[in-house]
């Protein structure tokens, strides 16, 4: 499986009902062969599982689909690599490579490896720091909140199935009841 | 807008347009239904849309999901993506920056905004309208900033009422001096918050301040064939119901209904021809912006509707041995007295009330406070005034971004809480006509089409920085009273442009030696050129200019119209 073909499993709302059975974890396992012939071998896509893992974490499977079934790690994707700058990337590596650096001293494994209850450990931290230096663990994952919520709350599973927003409401109502 | 596109114009026609945007298209309009074969030529291309309206395109359907694609706006449309409404959906309504260069001194930054196709900027302006009185048509003659205006309400306000009628304005009538009240279809609703609001600083500025909704030329009910707003919010990516006013909607339309209208786009100005021996503006030269041809169209009357600086550049540019420095520019005050409101000058606020109530539907509109500074009491810091925009909605999702939490829990509030409300709001402030701020031909620096760009030399002096000053106080005080929880002022310190409301370049007046046109748009030194683009105004109030710079077209085609069936032009 090429890389590119992942990224569409994992962005394309329509194959959603053939992997929904796997779990995220299993479906990110599918992206290591890929990512050994990947042809944007920069720092960040090697960090695509971790990047998926966070969104899933921030936003997870409940009654209503986390982050992975929507395709955020694959709008994050597009983001880091045709939307930032240079310097922002680097940045992103750079927390990207703190977090696991966390994790391994926390708790000797890289952040993907960790149980849901040690991610959630970790993510506590990062969530509620009050200082966020450039290129730090809590940086990246405020980068990676920002545009897990964003992705989430833009895809079509979640603005018609979740919202269920209409394109074309046809009134304004100013005052009604919730 | 399909008749007679493109090709080899005819060479005569009795009126020429340049532009077809907000002022254009109702000179068109009017020249075409008052019997004129009318020529507009539209520097862009035409849009259909039926395939360049995206309103109803949702992110997810766009590569960047309304991200935007940042390297080529980057390359590309560097000046333009300062507009919020150049964006994912909308850049393609703005021009290239690259084929549309402009220079600044350093010191002095300025943002122009631009767009180039039929419809012009009427695709995605703002659609807020509200009507100058004669607070504003008196301004310079009692604090001696500029010339006087050559006219006064009285003579505005019955082409008000015209285009008004044909345009379809909804709004709250107020009874307001400062702000008259015009042919209004009904209000759009304020939202709880905005009631509040409303209610609070009525009580505690009686008589002096007002919050009523915002006035917009967006359809509450089906007009003139028009189809009521269905909102659905972003009317700046087009509307495909035609239910906000632009051009191509409404005034084109019209006008090719009557036969009598070419359009061209891809249609350059390049100068406007003089007639050194009967003392007219004989036509116009145009380049084909496909073919780099130079073509001549000759006309008995030009109306120059390109867009303030656009119109000036245009008007510098046609030197003649009568005109050495600009077609009636005898007074030298063509191309100065650049105005743009300032404005990002407000307050932010929460509010944490009404949490049981919430909006339904995307209202493409906010509150309206009309000025209330210098109308009846007198400000210590600074002349004239502002009004001052903005609105509340609940913050929904996106706070999920700066809230703290993940996690299972965190994703049920973003689906479930619509959150706090949030109050944006700021001024929109006069900004004093002034000969140094000014645009000229720049001698080093040519367009894509081999028209020289502009140099503008444009800054906001201490009168509107003390009136940026007094709006972050006045909009936190007002917030402060709806019972805001949380009010945190900002003054941006906008840069001139920006509000994309940019005047005055070959005002009207009452003299030649001071102004460049009289009180009907018609150049003072050449009687069959008229300008009724924002280029006209002799002062630039605080309200939207859009509405009268489309009352003074209709009223300037009328004019030209009789003076020439009296062969007086």
């Amino acid at each position: 499986m090429k890389r590119r073909e992942l990224l569409q499993i994992i962005g394309g709302a329509a194959t959603l009902q053939a992997l929904s059975g796997l779990a995220p974890r299993r479906l990110l396992a599918l992206g290591e062969s890929v990512h050994e012939s990947a042809t944007t071998n920069t720092a960040t896509s090697q960090h695509l599982e971790l990047i998926a893992a966070l969104s899933e974490r921030i936003l997870p499977e409940t009654d209503t689909p986390g982050a992975i079934a929507v395709g955020v790690p694959a709008f994050i994707e597009v983001i880091v690599h045709h939307w930032m700058t240079d310097e922002e990337r680097e940045r992103l590596d750079k927390g990207l490579a703190a977090i696991d650096a966390a994790a391994n001293t926390r708790f000797k494994a890289n952040f993907v490896d960790l149980t849901s209850d040690q991610q959630n450990t970790l993510i506590g931290e990062w969530d509620t720091a009050r200082q966020r230096e450039p290129g730090s663990a809590a940086d990246a994952y405020g980068r990676i909140k920002d545009m897990t919520v964003y992705g989430y709350f833009t895809s079509k599973p979640v603005v018609e199935n979740v919202l269920q927003l209409r394109r074309l409401p046809g009134r304004y109502n100013g005052c009604i009841p919730v | 807008m399909h008749s007679r596109l493109g090709g080899q114009p005819r060479r005569e026609y009795d009126a020429i347009v340049i532009g077809s945007g907000m002022t254009g298209g109702w000179a068109a309009k009017e020249l075409c239904e008052r019997g004129l074969e009318t020529i507009v030529l539209e520097a862009g291309r035409a849009i259909d849309p039926r395939t360049d309206y995206v309103e109803h395109v949702r992110a997810w359907e766009l590569p960047f999901r309304g991200y935007g694609d940042r390297k080529a706006l980057e390359r590309d449309q560097p000046v333009q993506r300062k507009c919020y409404a150049c964006d994912e959906w909308a850049s393609k309504f703005f021009v290239n920056d690259r084929d549309n260069p402009y220079t600044t001194p350093n010191e002095k930054p300025f943002d122009w905004i631009r767009g180039r196709q039929v419809g012009g900027k009427s695709i995605m302006w703002g659609r807020q309208v509200y009507r100058w009185s004669d607070l504003d048509f008196e301004a310079n003659a009692r604090d001696g900033h500029g010339v006087d205006w050559p006219i006064r309400y009285k003579d505005i306000a019955p082409w008000y009422d015209y285009v008004e009628k044909f345009v379809g304005i909804s709004g709250q009538a107020e009874g307001l001096p400062q702000l008259p009240d015009g042919q209004f279809l009904p209000p759009m609703e304020m939202n709880c918050i905005e009631r509040d609001m409303r209610e609070a600083v009525t009580a505690k500025w009686p008589g002096e301040r007002t919050v009523t909704i915002g006035r917009v030329a967006i359809l509450t009910q089906d007009h003139n064939g028009r189809s009521a707003c269905h909102y659905c919010g972003p009317c700046e990516r087009g509307c495909i119901t035609r239910s906000y006013f632009s051009s191509i909607s409404s005034t084109l339309p019209a006008a090719e209904a009557t036969g009598r209208l070419t359009l061209r786009p891809h249609s350059v100005v390049h100068s406007i021809l003089y007639d050194e021996g009967r003392r007219r503006a004989a036509g116009v030269r145009f380049i084909d912006a496909q073919t780099m041809e130079a073509i001549e169209v000759r006309a008995r009357v030009v109306f120059v509707c390109a867009g303030a600086l656009e119109s000036a550049r245009i008007m510098l540019n046609s030197q003649s041995s009568r005109f050495p420095n600009g077609i009636a520019n005898g007074s030298g005050q063509l191309g100065r007295n650049v105005m743009d409101h300032c404005f990002l000058a407000g307050a932010n606020a929460t509010f944490t009330k009404h949490m049981d109530k919430k909006t339904y539907g995307n209202r493409p509109n906010g509150i309206y406070v009309p000025r209330f500074r210098n109308v009846k009491g007198k400000s210590p810091d600074f002349l004239r005034g502002y009004g001052c925009q903005g609105g509340a909605s609940r913050n929904d999702w996106g706070r999920g971004s700066w809230t703290p939490g993940f996690g299972a829990e965190f994703k049920a509030q973003l689906i479930k809480d619509l959150g706090p409300w949030g109050f944006w709001m700021s001024g929109f402030g006069e900004c004093l006509p002034n000969p140094d701020n000014y645009v000229e031909l720049d001698p080093n620096l040519k367009d894509k089409w081999g028209i020289p760009a502009l140099k503008i030399n444009v800054a906001f002096g201490p009168n509107e920085k003390a009136m940026t000053k007094d709006m972050a106080i006045t909009c936190a005080e007002m917030l402060e009273a709806a019972g805001a929880s949380d009010v945190r002022p900002f003054n941006d310190n906008s840069t001139p442009g920006l509000c994309i409301h940019e005047m005055g370049t070959a005002r009207m007046g009452r003299s030649p030696r001071t102004s460049v046109l009289n009180s009907w748009n018609q150049a003072h030194e050449v009687p069959n050129l008229f300008v009724t683009d924002g280029a006209c105004m002799a002062s630039s109030a605080c309200q939207n200019p859009s509405i009268t710079y489309m009352a003074l077209t209709a009223r300037a085609a009328a004019h030209a119209v009789g003076e020439l069936k009296r062969r007086a032009i």
